[in-house]
């Protein structure tokens, strides 16, 4: 049998069994639920009418702005409070990120990027829940010593990354399905035809950004064979990478570039207005899941199971 | 079938269900006494002074809910509760009774609440827009789901290796 017919066998067992396991079950119960309340989280105003949709608009578009800032390392120490920001949006000095915001909430269905503008942030945090027991919950049973007269390592470990990406991008897909077609029949500012190329956007950009946090799990999978201390790691370097440069950038501002180690640092350009930027970070998105990939094939390769 | 033999799934599905069985069996202890104070306000009236439950009773009123309502959402609510609870029991012993069919019924019926409850109660008293109550929805789909297509086997198998 062909290594190619090997890898798509092993992409099928994945997501079946991941779909019979208890962290597989909790990656796609918390991925579904999670998503659903961040977009609840972004409708409820309007729905309720808390809110006008220009009110909404206004005070997302600042929002939003101070994120870029904080996200391009572009706010400075003086920036204490939201105000000052806001003012230098506006007067000049960022006035891209102004543009950038006015993009997101004004040219393009606001409530749609508000909600994958935080699905973006979240969802780093919960596609490790699909992939922390890829490989490692098959080293700590011993049971991958059956498969590997049968197959290749690499095989194994390419299929089982092919499944948890096919599986996460299903779920983003049935997210965002959900969402335009609930914003198409309650909210009438939103139309259809606005809706669905914006949904094809930024599922490319969720598409993109799945890559490199999957391809983490798969290493970390890969490198300890305790599923729970896989998992700790993936989140803990997620959740780290970012703190840490945030808080040693205000020491000494190079050292604010640690965001980069993962894809935090350029993310939020996968919705970027200018194209150029976008093909960049999807670049970027795939060379940093190409380089996680590799170190997950040499450690499994060399691995004593 | 030894403990192990069990898919980690099911036992995750069974966490679930005790959840929102718990979930549920709160929301229906409110309905019961929400039920039991309109009844007291239909009979007596709002009563005067800083009542904190003046104006929220004054919409329920004003949709034109009846106790009878409210109670009829808690017994949806109750029967929920406990064919979720005690499919808990059946999916840890891959019973196809138990678990698979009561599991399928307290969906349904959890389901059922949800539905219910947004077509009879007033807004303000979901706390929510329709996203969170599609939210609500979600858990009973895809109990219902993993219950018939994912692990189905699961239960046939048990029931099999009982029989012989």
């Amino acid at each position: 049998m062909n290594k190619t017919r090997h890898i798509g066998l092993h992409a099928i067992k994945m997501i079946s069994h991941s779909m019979r396991s208890g962290s597989g079950v909790a990656f796609i119960f918390l991925t579904i639920l999670i998503g659903l309340s961040l977009a609840n989280l972004a409708v409820t105003p309007i729905e309720l009418e808390l809110v006008t949709v220009e009110e909404l608009q206004d005070s997302s578009a600042r929002a939003i702005g101070v994120a870029l800032a904080t996200a391009t390392l572009r706010a400075s120490d003086e920036d204490d409070n939201q105000g000052t920001l806001t003012s230098r949006m506006e007067n000049g000095d960022l006035i891209d990120l102004g543009m950038w915001a006015r993009y997101l909430v004004i040219e393009n269905p606001m409530l749609l990027s508000i909600t994958v503008l935080l699905l973006g942030v979240v969802l780093p945090l919960l596609l490790p829940l699909g992939s922390f027991t890829v490989i490692s919950g098959d080293v700590q049973h011993r049971t991958v010593r059956y498969l590997l007269p049968r197959t290749s390592r690499s095989s194994i470990l390419i299929g089982r990354w092919l499944g948890s990406m096919i599986l996460a991008w299903s779920l983003i897909i049935f997210l965002l399905c959900s969402v335009v077609i609930y914003l198409s029949i309650m909210i009438p500012s939103e139309s259809l035809e606005d809706l669905i190329p914006w949904a094809g956007r930024c599922f490319l950009a969720l598409f993109f950004l799945t890559i490199p946090y999957v391809s983490l799990g798969i290493l970390c999978s890969a490198t300890f064979s305790v599923p729970m201390v896989a998992l700790l790691a993936t989140v803990g370097s997620t959740i780290g990478v970012p703190l840490l440069s945030l808080s040693l950038q205000e020491a000494w501002e190079p050292l604010g570039n640690l965001l980069y180690l993962l894809p935090w640092g350029y993310s939020h350009e996968l919705l970027s207005p200018t194209t150029s930027k976008v093909v960049e970070a999807s670049a970027y998105c795939l060379l940093h899941g190409l380089l996680f990939l590799i170190l997950a094939l040499l450690k499994f390769r060399r691995a004593d199971l | 079938m030894a403990v192990n033999d069990r898919p980690g799934g099911l036992t995750a599905l069974s966490v679930l269900n005790g959840f929102f069985a718990l979930s549920v069996g709160g929301a229906t202890i409110s309905r019961f006494v929400v039920s039991y104070k309109l009844m007291d306000v239909l009979e007596n009236g709002l009563p005067g002074g800083k009542w904190r439950g003046r104006n929220y009773y004054q919409k329920l009123l004003d949709e034109g809910l009846t106790p009878l309502d409210l109670q009829i959402l808690g017994v949806m609510g109750l029967i929920a509760t406990v064919l979720l609870l005690v499919s808990i029991w059946g999916f840890l012993k891959q019973n196809n009774v138990l678990g698979r069919w009561l599991g399928t019924i307290g969906g349904v019926a959890l389901a059922c609440f949800s539905v219910f409850s947004i077509l009879w109660l007033p807004q303000d008293f979901l706390r929510g827009s329709g996203l969170s109550i599609a939210r609500q929805m979600f858990y009973p789909v895809f109990l219902i789901f993993m219950l018939h297509v994912i692990f189905r086997r699961d239960f046939l198998i048990q029931r099999q290796d009982l029989s012989t």
